[in-house]
């Protein structure tokens, strides 16, 4: 990129402001060059309890681009699922940032890995989280790809003991529960 | 398993519904769809074509433009023709200025939300931030008529509105021009499906030019004028018409465009023509700017300007690439009959990857989509590797797949490339030539080309990594409460991402495989399609083409399917068995002796077992009954059952010794789309069979249905849907008797048990 000496407009202070915002999050929208130029942002998470083991599993789907590109972005150099040695470490410690769980009581449980899979446009993450509690009255906060997109969606679907319940996250939200709907 | 419960005396062979009364009103998910689709009009029929009064508005376009590499601007004029073919008098026009979507106060920019600075920024973007000083706005410097009176016009954000000094009559054409002019955007920066590249090892450029001219925006009979603005994700439909382009650009650029250039010998080299008159007859792709070339290329700098003059016909747009950088690919290919050149254009960046598969894909992508639409009618298809990550434009498209820079690459990278070209490739089809509106209906181009994509993925190689197509990865969100359904028209990002592209995608998969069969489904695809070609479809169309031109009623597959969000989830709830009875004493009895010998003894009687009995202290107490055998056959019985049979048929008599054995199937509709039933019936003996039932077997009871299955030999075990055609987003109620089914997680963590901790650390090989 050319350097050039870099003169501002000369323009109330407020409206800089408001277009320089404006700016990143153009910028942030389009970022994204994925295999389609009509790019969607989202992930589809599927959390499941399991009785016996007294876990609660979680499967993620995203874009394998995406996840790439923000592994990238924050270890400063090019990552590749299948070959960047302890790669599966940096998605879990990304992972356990932006996705996180409160027991019934608040208390933060772990997040443990249990794997990736990686297809051509979409890769699964699999985590799960001990919980002898169980799911009632947990929170969940789901913020991946949030730093990248003002447009992420991400998704959560939730069944445990035949109920089932969905969440949606958007750029500012923070911990929600999982509704109480019987289905 | 099964165990016998009771006997009747008749054969049924026809199903048996269920008696249970239903709170639901019957029949509603077969309620016909008309009464939801458009009035057939004389522009678009009931049968799904084109009306006899069909039509819609052409526009051709002489454009001059020239490429600024010094300054990364762009420079046009253009001449347009507009041919108002409605029946209505306008009085204005619309274009479309879509690069205002790039201006500083573009209203993309003002309506966006808040990102979420808590988390961390990377530098760059902060940078940008507070650098930016791009404005991507054009500026229209000069609308005149054919007289070079000026025009009124008014700039809308990406609209520009000219105001006509007369009205426009039906059948009326209006010519006018247009000057602009506007600063390219770095794509790498701020985005789009244009902009340019810059490669600050060689200081060069790739330039992708696309909605880089004024063009006319869509007038149609379903929407009037399509003047909706440009905010970045919903796109367009616009006019067919000619168009006759000359480009400027450094003298040492290689330029890519729609069209077939009409200047050879003013723009190539002699060598250039040379490889691409042998191109000609290859039967491979071969290089017409070789690797070596292009790379000595980059260190020069342009000693002047070169005019190319492209001429296009009957296309909606209009695309351009240009760069010292490119290596040029090129193979002049038939397809049924008609000689199209499939080209590349990369930067030696996307080598190896590029120069193996890009041309080849293009190829590959012609050869199938036509075999299920129509033969590809453009002389030129084209795929370029520059910034922009996939976007599609008549004969040519943007692809942005490269391998790493140390040359090597993933199985991803790989197929990312080959999937890509197919999907852009595929985009000629849907919707440059049944050119339906993007921005109204996404699903009717999208939703279409990935499930073509699909098809042409699985006759690249075997297990092709793509799984668009497959209708198990569409259950996780058709499960989800947040649906909208896809034939709801609305900007809402909940319904874009599924419902353009994966849902309508595993829609069509099933309709091919499942409800159709694939020889009736590809014989009215490819009707929809040629019927629509260089033509506007609307979703109406489509629907009830796809039904006229099958002879199936598919009313409650589209409305299901496009209608509700519904999702699939039908359940075994029970088998019951029936047996007939033989009415031979010596079968029927044993057959209860079997039973009841194989009770098993109670606790009790065991214990009883030795106590001492009256009866045999006293011997007198025995009687008649203490000895009577009841399932002892007796001679009157035997006589009785030769009396019977004596009264029978031999048909019947022979019925009677088959052994038949009758399930009753009871099948529950959770999920509320109603689908065909596939049921594979497992037998005690290791054998299997499959039924298969249309979807028709819920039109009385949309929620509960009973089928009977009749055999020769006892079944073990019956499951719903075994090849996992129909999204089904619950499995576990699928058997009978009940499997547990394992999730996807538990798979996953089962298979990972027998691995070893990190198989890339045990193969890691330097990298070359």
């Amino acid at each position: 990129m050319k350097s050039k000496a870099v003169s501002y407009q000369h323009s109330p202070i407020r409206k800089q402001w408001f277009a320089h915002c404006s700016l990143l999050l153009l910028l942030t929208l389009l970022l994204s060059v994925s295999a389609n130029a009509h790019t969607f942002h989202t992930t589809l998470a599927r959390v499941e309890y399991n009785k016996e083991e007294q876990l609660a599993e979680i499967t993620i789907q995203v874009f394998t681009h995406d996840i790439v590109d923000v592994l990238s972005r924050r270890s400063g150099k090019k990552i590749l699922l299948d070959k960047t040695p302890d790669v599966e470490k940096f998605v879990l410690e990304y992972v356990r940032e932006k996705f996180q769980i409160k027991n019934g009581k608040g208390e933060i449980k772990v997040l443990t890995w249990v794997g990736l899979e990686q297809e051509t446009e979409t890769t699964w993450l699999y985590v799960e989280a001990k919980m002898s509690e169980g799911l009632s009255g947990a929170e969940f906060q789901n913020k991946l790809f949030f730093e990248l997109f003002s447009d992420q969606v991400n998704f959560i679907h939730f069944k445990s003991d035949g109920r089932k319940a969905d969440l949606i996250f958007k750029p500012g939200d923070n911990f929600k529960t999982i509704p109480e709907k019987q289905n | 398993m099964m165990r016998r419960l009771f006997v009747i005396v008749f054969v049924l062979l026809l199903p048996i519904f269920s008696l249970a009364q239903s709170k639901s009103k019957p029949s509603d998910k077969f309620k016909q769809l008309e009464e939801d689709l458009p009035t057939p009009t004389e522009y678009r029929t009931a049968s799904g074509a084109p009306g006899h009064r069909y039509w819609q508005q052409r526009a051709n376009y002489t454009i001059d433009v020239e490429l600024d590499d010094v300054n990364q601007r762009i420079n046009g004029k253009e001449t347009i023709t507009y041919y108002n073919n409605s029946p209505d008098t306008l009085t204005y026009l619309w274009l479309q200025i879509d690069n205002n979507i790039f201006g500083k106060d573009s209203w993309t920019e003002q309506t966006r939300t808040a990102p979420d600075f808590s988390d961390r920024q990377s530098f760059q973007t902060l940078e940008n931030l507070a650098r930016r000083e791009y404005d991507g706005k054009v500026n229209i410097t000069s609308v005149r008529d054919a007289k070079n009176a000026a025009l009124k016009f008014t700039v809308v954000n990406t609209m520009m509105r000219v105001d006509l000094p007369a009205p426009l009559a039906s059948g009326g054409t209006f010519t006018f021009s247009v000057d602009w002019n506007y600063h390219i955007n770095d794509q790498r920066k701020f985005g789009g499906r244009t902009g340019y590249e810059y490669f600050s090892q060689d200081g060069n450029y790739i330039y992708e030019l696309a909605h880089w001219f004024p063009r006319m925006a869509a007038y149609y009979d379903v929407y009037g004028w399509q003047h909706k603005q440009f905010l970045g994700s919903g796109e367009f439909t616009l006019e067919f018409g000619n168009y006759r382009v000359k480009i400027t650009a450094p003298n040492d650029h290689v330029v890519a465009s729609t069209g077939v250039l009409q200047n050879p010998k003013e723009v190539l080299t002699a060598s250039q023509m040379q490889r691409l008159e042998q191109a000609k007859t290859a039967k491979e792709p071969l290089k017409i700017v070789t690797q070596e070339e292009a790379t000595a290329n980059e260190k020069n700098k342009p000693t002047g300007k070169k005019i190319w003059v492209f001429h296009a016909d009957n296309v909606r747009d209009f695309a351009f690439a240009s760069s010292r950088k490119f290596i040029w690919d090129a193979q002049l290919h038939s397809v049924e009959g008609n000689n199209v050149w499939a080209m590349s254009y990369y930067p030696k960046e996307g080598n190896p990857l590029w120069e193996k598969y890009s041309t080849h894909a293009i190829i590959h992508t012609l050869n199938v989509y036509s075999r299920f639409t129509f033969k590809y009618p453009y002389p030129v298809a084209i795929s370029v590797n520059g910034p922009v990550g996939g976007m599609e434009y008549p004969m040519i498209c943007f692809n942005g797949p490269r391998p790493e820079t140390d040359g090597t690459y993933s199985p991803s990278s790989k197929y990312g490339l080959i999937s890509v070209v197919i999907h852009e490739v595929g985009h000629n089809y849907f919707p440059m030539i049944v050119n339906s509106d993007e921005r109204q209906w996404t699903w009717m181009d999208e939703g279409l080309n990935t499930f073509c994509q699909y098809l042409a993925e699985h006759e690249w190689e075997k297990n092709y990594p793509s799984r668009r197509g497959e209708p198990q990865y569409i259950t996780n969100y058709m499960e989800s409460e947040n649906q909208v359904p896809v034939m709801v028209q609305s900007d809402s990002l909940l319904q874009f991402g599924n419902n353009a592209y994966a849902k309508p995608a595993t829609a069509l998969n099933i309709l091919r495989e499942t409800v159709l069969g694939r020889e009736l489904f590809d014989y009215a695809f490819k009707e929809y399609a040629r019927r629509w070609q260089f033509k506007r479809p609307a979703p109406a169309d489509f629907f009830r083409t796809m039904e006229d031109a099958s002879g199936v009623d598919l009313d409650w597959f589209w409305r299901g399917w496009f209608y509700t969000t519904d999702h699939v989830d039908i359940s075994i709830e029970k088998v019951r068995l029936y047996r007939l009875d033989t009415m031979n004493p010596e079968i029927e009895k044993a057959e209860t002796r079997k039973d009841r010998d194989a009770k098993p003894e109670t606790l009790a009687d065991k214990r009883n077992e030795t106590l001492p009995k009256r009866i045999d202290q006293y011997p007198s107490l025995r009687d008649f009954y203490n000895d009577y055998d009841d399932l002892k056959v007796t001679d009157r019985e035997r006589a009785a059952y030769q009396a019977y049979l004596s009264t029978l048929t031999d048909k019947e008599k022979s019925l009677l010794n088959e052994g038949f054995y009758f399930y009753v199937v009871d099948l529950k509709n959770i999920g509320g789309l109603v689908m065909p039933i596939i049921l594979q019936v497992d037998y005690m003996d290791g054998t299997k069979e499959e039924i298969r039932i249309p979807a028709e077997i819920w039109r009385y009871d949309n929620f509960n249905v009973s089928k009977l299955i009749v055999t020769k030999k006892e079944a073990k075990s019956i499951t719903l849907d075994p090849h996992l055609e129909l999204a089904d987003v619950d499995l576990t109620n699928n058997m009978f008797p009940r499997q547990p089914v394992k999730s996807k997680f538990q798979m996953f963590k089962d298979s990972r048990r027998f691995q070893m901790p990190n198989p890339m650390q045990l193969e890691r090989k330097p990298n070359p």
